[in-house]
């Protein structure tokens, strides 16, 4: 859409962040605009006002000194306004609207990417386990998690400006490494720990920041390609196919691919790259709770770790739960495109918000359904590894990361309306279900009992899904979300 | 004095004719105080002049910043319901604009409030506005009546919502606004004009509503939507026409576009812009190969591409001929600088016959760089380019649109617009005869000492600020006849703030303009 309300030209630059219009139609002749009588036929058809075919008659010569000599008019406004009265009106139809792409296999592919860490990470966990504390992964999800929201954030809304958006990385990735770091030397002494517990987590967040600012650049096959190494070495060194790969070279392989990525988005820095991104007063809170939305998500994902005792031995399975919802990233990310497409066309064939309310809400049921399906049928795949690996993964921490999978489905909807303060406050109202949990833990004794802390994050990921899914029942039948 | 002066899009985040104007003035009267209200896109721009030392406040007005998201709750959605729905019948052909200034009134109210672009992004409004979409055309479609879809109000409502956001800001206390350009700058100069009777100078340097309608050509986006916001512009800038106490063109063409929108003659001011002969001094030599010179924003309003056709044609007379381009190419305009290299490339210029040599400082250097200098706008008020190419004695080959014209008159060539060969034709002329490029360019040096000095400009400019002033003190005496005839009750609601405020600033003997009172 075009959203170019102020004026252009000689006396103004006050266009909007993406102008889609033609602009001036100054194609010449010979490049498909037709000539300039075809050029001029088309204003005087369509023209709103015979003001409109005085300024194109103009721009073609016709001054008023050319008017009076030429057609023997009083001026050009006169020949405008019979040409106006006598001409057909055939209003032209809109030029070819920017058609959003519904989602395809090519999503599951990009699914395949974001999926890859988590495989990669798991390797480097199991490979370091003696060395990691149990806060050590989740305190890597919870920075990463907020700072490549921030940074996608701030990248993307400097690139709907046309500014270059590299210019948030340096800082975001400083800000992530010394915060993680920081963090885990405060872990290190409160909770216990070793150094390299810290420099695991602190890579994890650099890398995640990293590969944010890349996806901000649509380069996801350079991450998918960077994290190759990493994602082969974890395969390798978990299945032990075809070998058994050492702890280092599995350590190696997946810090070559870390390395590889920070410096793959270094390749963004603008040449000022020590300024800091200036943002608009209004994008700052936007930005602050993109990064409180990460924040919330790598808490609930590091749940998993906390929650699931691993068990000891090559066998083990960290965060077993939560792999239908990392699995199934791809079909997500399908169906949220697919819904988009259907509302964006709900919207120019609608002749009314409730036609368009009607369709656009079968819609959302109808991917809702789709990502249930698959994400079902993931479930029952992690279901039956973990049965033939020997691996117990508790019910209600299976039901559990159901319900996360769908809050973040549903996360993704509410956010793609541009209603990013309902996400926080679904997950806000989850967390504050957990702490009204872990108060209560603290006052109540036998002979009540309260359900156990799985049941606890069963609860507190409905009762977030609840809510994301009611706000993307009403933010997605907003005409303005798909503007 | 304390002068308001109100820009859009240009002075001072960004280069170019109207912000030179801008800082000149500024610059030639240092004995008025002035205020900058700039009117911008995101808000993110930086000031690229130094502000001289009589410029106070400099406040934005961004129209595409973000703002924080807000539900128009249910009691804001009713209350706006009225006014909205008088605000779109306004701007229905049949009503002839009538309503539309009260409209605006109510608007400002809610965009004070901060509750406008909450009030014009709800459901509601798209269901109202779908449900009574005003007839923005004066002719019928032969074809069965084309209805809005919720795509088309959406546009509708957004376009709108940003082009109001001006009325967000509280109406200036000053003595004077002074608007650069018709448009969304004339906002809040009605605003002080409607509250506090501030008189208000409207300078105009390309005509605002042509360049809309070439910046909005029919299939840019669907007629309804294109009708309605350009209805919305039209009576927008009929708004400011009829209450700008004077309307200074740059030049007398500019003047037929605004009696067309309805600007009595009487209060058509022309004011040339000027240049200072100083700054450009008579080039003494010339370049060893015959060379054209375009300076200018590489912009389609410029259209380079003719420029650049004539020149291939040039050169297949003059194989030997360069064509020299100065200037940036502005924010959003690098798809038609790629373009135009791309044409340049196909057209076998890229051998260094046609450079694009970007900003040039001082300007000077560019016109004493080429033989001729050439400008092929569709569309200009009074160029700069063509008075400082005058200046530094060159001969200019201009089309002729504007106020290009009565720039040139006798001391250089006029051709038509986008037409290549005759731009082309003229080029081998000049470029070929030295006596006559000669003889143009001291007859252009000559000619803009004589009628386009920069003292001479603002001389003019400020004689209209001590008219206006005088103006303003002679309605004075009227404040306490209206205290006094005008009955509390009639005094509509966003006035009586200012009646109950200081008295020094009210000049309520402006309340007694049709249509403020209802």
């Amino acid at each position: 859409m075009s959203v170019e309300a102020g004026m252009v030209g000689t006396t103004a630059r006050t266009s909007g962040p993406a102008p889609g219009g033609p602009g001036l139609s100054l194609t010449p002749p010979d490049e498909g605009g037709g000539s300039g009588t075809t050029l001029l036929a088309n204003v005087v058809a369509a023209a709103v006002d015979p003001l409109e075919i005085a300024a194109s008659l103009e721009t073609f010569g016709l001054s008023n000194a050319a008017v009076q000599k030429r057609f023997s008019y009083d001026d050009v406004f006169g020949l405008a306004q019979e040409l106006y009265t006598m001409a057909e009106f055939q209003p032209a139809p809109a030029a070819k609207r920017r058609r959003v792409r519904p989602g395809g296999p090519l999503d599951l592919g990009r699914g395949i990417i974001f999926a890859a860490p988590t495989l990669m990470f798991t390797g480097a966990a199991l490979a370091l386990r003696s060395s990691l504390s149990w806060w050590t992964v989740p305190l890597a999800l919870i920075c990463g998690w907020a700072f490549s929201q921030g940074v996608s954030y701030v990248g993307f809304s400097r690139d709907s400006w046309g500014e270059p958006p590299g210019a948030a990385v340096v800082w975001a990735l400083l800000a992530a490494l010394i915060s993680t770091a920081a963090l885990g030397l405060a872990g290190d002494s409160l909770l216990g720990g070793r150094f390299s517990g810290v420099v695991f987590a602190a890579a994890s967040c650099g890398f995640m920041t990293a590969a944010a600012e890349l996806v901000v650049h649509g380069e996801e096959r350079i991450i998918g390609a960077l994290l190759l190494p990493g994602a082969i070495g974890s395969l390798v060194f978990v299945t032990r196919v075809p070998f058994a790969l050492p702890v280092v070279a599995t350590v190696a392989l997946s810090a070559v691919s870390v390395v590889a990525t920070v410096f793959a988005a270094l390749r963004h820095l603008p040449a000022r790259w020590w300024r800091l991104p200036v943002l608009s007063p209004a994008d700052l809170p936007t930005a602050v709770r993109y990064f409180a939305t990460g924040l919330c998500c790598g808490f609930f994902v590091g749940l998993f770790i906390v929650l699931e005792p691993a068990k000891a031995g090559p066998h083990s399975w960290p965060a077993a739960a939560a792999y239908p919802m990392i699995l199934s990233l791809g079909a997500m990310e399908w169906q949220l495109r697919s819904l988009r497409a259907a509302a964006s066309d709900a919207s120019f064939r609608a002749n009314s918000v409730r036609e368009f309310t009607r369709r656009v809400r079968k819609r959302l049921a109808r991917s809702t359904f789709s990502y249930l399906v698959v994400l079902t049928v993931m479930t029952a795949a992690v279901q039956v590894l973990a049965h033939y690996r020997g691996v117990v993964v508790p019910a209600p921490l299976l039901a559990a990361g159901t319900c996360l999978a769908l809050a973040f489905y549903f996360a993704l909807v509410v956010s793609s309306c541009g209603r990013m303060e309902l996400v926080l406050g679904a997950w806000l109202t989850g967390l504050t279900t957990l702490g009204v949990w872990a108060l209560l833990a603290r006052v109540v004794h036998p002979p009540w009992r309260l359900p156990n802390a799985n049941f606890a994050f069963l609860i507190a990921a409905s009762v977030s899904a609840t809510f994301l899914a009611l706000a993307a029942r009403r933010a997605v039948v907003n005409p303005f979300s798909h503007a | 004095m304390n002068i308001t002066l109100i820009t859009e899009g240009t002075y001072p985040h960004h280069m170019g004719g109207v912000s030179v104007w801008c800082d000149q003035l500024l610059d030639h009267i240092p004995d008025h105080r002035f205020d900058i209200l700039a009117i911008s896109g995101s808000g993110d721009e930086k000031n690229v002049w130094e502000m001289p030392a009589n410029v106070g406040q400099v406040t934005t007005v961004p129209l595409w910043a973000a703002v924080p998201s807000r539900r128009a709750s249910r009691e804001l959605r009713n209350r706006f319901a009225p006014v909205q729905e008088r605000f779109f019948k306004s701007l229905s052909i049949e009503n002839l604009g009538s309503g539309f200034v009260e409209s605006l009134q109510e608007l400002a109210e809610f965009a004070r409030a901060g509750e406008l672009t909450a009030a014009m992004s709800s459901k509601d409004a798209v269901a109202m506005l779908m449900a009574g979409a005003p007839n923005c055309q004066g002719r019928q479609s032969p074809q069965e009546h084309e209805a809005l879809s919720v795509a088309d109000a959406v546009d509708i409502l957004v376009r709108l919502e940003h082009s109001l956001r001006p009325l967000a800001i509280a109406p200036p206390e000053t003595d004077l606004c002074h608007t650069t350009a018709n448009g969304l700058g004339t906002l809040p100069a009605l605003a002080a004009k409607w509250a506090n009777g501030t008189p208000f100078l409207l300078t105009e340097h390309g005509v605002y509503l042509r360049e809309l309608y070439l910046a909005h050509p029919p299939g840019s986006t669907s007629q309804l939507a294109r009708s309605t916001v350009l209805r919305f512009f039209k009576l927008l800038i009929e708004t400011a026409y009829r209450y700008a106490d004077i309307v200074a063109p740059v030049c007398r063409y500019n003047g037929l576009w605004e009696v067309a929108n309805g600007t009595q003659q009487s209060r058509i001011r022309p004011v040339h812009n000027g240049v200072d002969p100083q700054a450009f001094p008579v080039a003494t030599t010339e370049p060893a190969v015959p060379t054209l010179v375009f300076v200018g924003r590489i912009d389609p309003l410029k259209d380079i591409e003719t420029l650049l056709r004539a020149f291939a044609e040039v050169r297949a007379e003059l194989p030997d001929a360069r064509l020299r381009l100065f200037g940036p190419t502005p924010e959003g305009g690098e798809a038609y600088f790629e373009h135009c290299v791309q044409l340049s490339t196909d057209l076998g210029l890229a051998d260094g016959a046609a450079t694009f040599e970007g900003k040039i400082s001082p300007p000077a250097q560019a016109y004493h760089a080429g033989h001729v200098v050439v400008l092929t706008s569709i569309s200009e008020g009074l160029p700069y380019v063509v008075l400082e190419a005058m200046a530094s004695g060159r001969p200019v080959i201009a089309t002729d649109v504007g106020g290009v014209a009565e720039a040139v008159g006798d001391a250089g060539l006029l051709v038509p617009p986008k037409d290549p060969s005759a731009v082309a034709a003229a080029c081998v002329k000049l470029l070929s005869d030295k006596r006559k490029r000669k003889a143009l360019g001291r007859a252009a040096r000559s000619r803009v000492v004589q009628h386009f000095d920069v003292k001479h400009c603002f001389g003019t400019y400020l004689g209209l600020y001590e008219e206006l002033a005088q103006n303003d003190r002679e309605t004075i005496d009227l404040r306490e006849l209206v205290e006094v005839v005008v009955p509390e009750e009639r005094v509509p609601s966003y006035r009586r703030g200012a009646l109950q405020g200081s008295s020094l600033r009210v000049r309520p003997g402006r309340l007694l303009k049709p249509g403020v009172l209802g």
